[in-house]
């Protein structure tokens, strides 16, 4: 032990004086690694009571009871004053409750630790944190070292609502599980591990006339009584429209027309042409209305009422929207058109509208 | 124990460490700028048709993870499973010109270019640095470019990347499309699409300006004209519409009970429209020139024509239906004015009931 003390004095005073020489401001005389050293050989029984550095310290301790440590699968007891004085061990869930791709929420249940307890969140995509380690950041991301500021309270991280990990891979599953400290010398074990698979990016979309069944994949026909000259006409059926994704900005529905109006095959020079605006007032127009929606928002010029229609032009036009990720969004579309007085009697009159719809990730 | 001589003292071996690392740490700056991907937000890939095995154009969106996340040169879009990428790069041109339907506040993708690489589901634009986080996009515009799957899914998902020289990765971003069925219930529309059908009634309405053409005293200096009525024809019908007229007495003319005397139309009914002459006993009824919306071309009856508006030129009439003026498409209050006209001789009798009845007619032709 002597032999091995002398030797280490001297590697140290190898180190010391590398240290001086090449950061003056970090002088240290004593073993080190990154992130602990060992302040004083004095640590311990007979000697200094503890080796701290502003972010780390020993603890020594005199006549520490030994014995045997009485474990079963889900807990274990330790003997010693070191054991008790630690915080109790935290447990947390791990769930994905919105069906999202990039981020998995996560709840610390605190087991009976003080409110100024703080925790440390540990990740990892395999079950026994045996590769892929990593750390819950203050500000919610992954990352791979464990910082003092990554430890927080109970209430930092979302209290009883909890936080969400944000910045995941899609269709992962990832294993959390959670530390605590209240001071000095408290630092607990890992809790019990929770887990959690983040979705892929998903959309759904369908459109669809409310003619026939009436559902997606039926009809997509949509008539018009006999238009009179002069005289706005609803459309006998509505457009429906079906959309959800758990893209993190939501999506759009889009819009176009191929013509750009109803158009006669008889008469193609005489159409009734789209366009904004207000159809008790024109002299005639074609376009449409959001008659109801439902989880999703309208978009001008669709979004009024009356005989107020919007535009339906061979440029792609944005008809719904929604910024956030929309689960069972619902829309549907009333179709309104005025024949001038000059339009061309014709039982021809057509057009075709197309609805896509897009999601932004 | 036999000592082992170095080429160096210890004190070289502590300055040769000692030089070592400080050299080590001019490199440390490097490797601290080494950063793994991030993540690009608001990505989105439309595409302007999403039923099966269908071309298309569409467009691409996405904002850099922030703005020195590294200097972009290309950005790659790999389509997702089963679409058909056309490996011919002059396919994939690209447009920013059309905006309409791009995220709200989105601007043009600098530097954007037709394609440079496209192989396997990945096509390669060209691209400049992207110096901020707003929402870039462009579209790309010929639909020989990409086909949709063959068959109808959900979550049909891709990416894009940025990419600096090299190629190396700055971000990425993970998308999600869908296909819907290429046919809907009876019909042999894709399942993106919406059939409208309408039908338009034919419609037609006609009137008279008046009923009263007054031609005042007669006399034998000069020609009564009474002031023109209109006979307005508002229609859809695409092919035209016509007016005819008649006078269905029995003596056709402007007739004096009184005077047991009726002066006769000039010319006589059938012929090609003239003047009166003053002081010549005649009667006749001329058309001018329409006003209004009058769609189509107009032909005016040679028998009634007085379009050059001559005094007191007009046809004659009788009990047939006497075709005046017809319209060659939709109108929608198409005036023809009407007037009549009259003359008289110094063997007139004299009398104040000289009166005729005319009557108009009109028509669509659908």
């Amino acid at each position: 032990m002597a032999l091995y003390m002398r030797g280490l004095k001297r590697f140290s005073g190898l180190v010391s004086v590398l240290i001086a020489l090449l950061a003056p401001s970090a002088l240290a005389a004593q073993p080190a690694t990154t992130n602990y050293q060992l302040n004083s050989y004095g640590f311990g029984s007979g000697g200094t009571a503890n080796s701290g550095t502003s972010n780390y310290s020993l603890e020594g301790i005199t006549g520490e009871v030994g014995g045997q440590n009485t474990s079963t699968t889900n807990f274990t007891a330790k003997p010693g004053f070191v054991e008790t004085q630690q915080a109790n061990v935290p447990k947390i869930t791990l769930t994905n409750p919105s069906n999202n791709y990039d981020k998995l929420k996560f709840v610390i249940d605190q087991q009976n630790n003080p409110t100024d307890t703080k925790y440390a969140l540990q990740v990892s995509t395999t079950s026994n944190f045996s590769s892929n380690i990593t750390y819950v950041k203050s500000d919610l991301t992954l990352g791979a070292s464990l910082a003092t500021a990554d430890y927080q309270t109970y209430t930092v991280w979302g209290g009883a609502s909890g936080g969400n990990i944000i910045g995941l891979a899609s269709n992962t599953t990832y294993y959390i599980r959670a530390k605590a400290t209240q001071g000095q010398f408290t630092e607990s074990g890992y809790g019990p591990s929770s887990s959690a698979t983040t979705a892929g990016q998903q959309i759904t979309f369908c459109t669809y006339s409310s003619g026939g069944s009436g559902v997606c994949g039926g009809s997509n026909a949509v008539s018009f009584p006999n238009l009179l000259a002069n005289t706005v006409t609803n459309s006998s059926q509505n457009i429906n429209v079906t959309f959800d994704t758990n893209a993190n900005s939501g999506g759009n529905v889009y819009i176009y027309s191929s013509n750009g109006a109803l158009k006669s095959t008889s008469f193609p020079g005489s159409p009734i042409t789209s366009a904004s605006g207000n159809l008790s007032s024109a002299s005639q127009g074609y376009g449409a209305q959001i008659a109801s929606v439902s989880q999703l928002t309208k978009m001008p010029p669709y979004d009024q009422g009356g005989n107020t229609v919007g535009i339906l032009s061979t440029n792609v036009n944005t008809i719904l929207t929604s910024s956030v990720p929309v689960a069972a969004g619902t829309a549907t579309i009333q179709l309104q058109a005025k024949p001038s007085q000059t339009s061309p009697s014709a039982a021809d009159y057509a057009d075709i509208l197309t609805l896509i719809a897009a999601a932004s990730f | 124990m036999k000592k082992i001589r170095t080429p160096f003292s210890r004190w070289q071996s502590v300055g040769l460490l000692y030089v070592f690392v400080l050299l080590a740490q001019v490199f440390v700056p490097f490797l601290l700028n080494h950063a793994s991907a991030a993540s690009l937000t608001n990505t989105m890939v439309r595409f302007d048709r999403m039923n099966t095995s269908q071309p298309t154009t569409g467009t691409v969106c996405a904002a850099a993870s922030s703005a020195g996340a590294g200097t972009e040169a290309s950005v790659k879009v790999t389509f997702p499973t089963g679409y058909t990428v056309s490996t011919t790069t002059s396919n994939w041109a690209v447009d920013v010109a059309t905006t309409t339907g791009w995220p709200t506040g989105a601007t043009a993708w600098p530097g954007i270019g037709t394609a440079t690489a496209a192989s396997g589901q990945d096509v390669t634009f060209p691209s400049s640095n992207i110096a901020d986080t707003t929402v870039h996009c462009f579209n790309w515009t010929n639909t020989a470019a990409l086909t949709t799957k063959s068959s109808a899914t959900a979550d049909n998902t891709g990416v894009v990347t940025t990419q600096a020289t090299g190629p190396t990765t700055i971000d990425t971003g993970n998308y999600a499309t869908a296909t819907v069925a290429s046919t809907c219930g009876s019909g042999s529309q894709g399942c993106d699409q919406i059939n409208v059908s309408a039908s338009v009634n034919s419609t037609f309405s006609f009137s008279l300006g008046s009923n009263a053409a007054a031609l005042g005293t007669l006399t034998t200096g000069g020609i009564s004209s009474a002031t023109a009525i209109n006979a307005s024809v508002t229609t859809n019908s695409a092919l035209g519409w016509q007016i005819w007229a008649r006078d269905a007495s029995a003596t056709p003319g402007l007739r004096s009970t009184a005077a047991g005397h009726t002066i006769a139309y000039s010319p006589a009914a059938g012929s090609s429209a003239s003047a009166l002459s003053a002081g010549t006993e005649g009667f006749n009824m001329g058309v001018g020139t329409t006003t209004g919306t009058c769609n189509g071309a107009e032909t005016y009856d040679a028998a009634f024509d007085n379009t050059a508006a001559t005094s007191g030129k007009g046809g004659g009439l009788d009990t047939t239906l006497r075709t005046v003026v017809s319209g060659g498409g939709s109108a929608n209050g198409c005036a023809a004015p009407l007037t009549v006209n009259a003359a008289i001789s110094g063997t007139t009798p004299a009398a104040n009931d000289y009166a005729a009845t005319l009557t108009i007619v009109a028509a669509g032709i659908f």
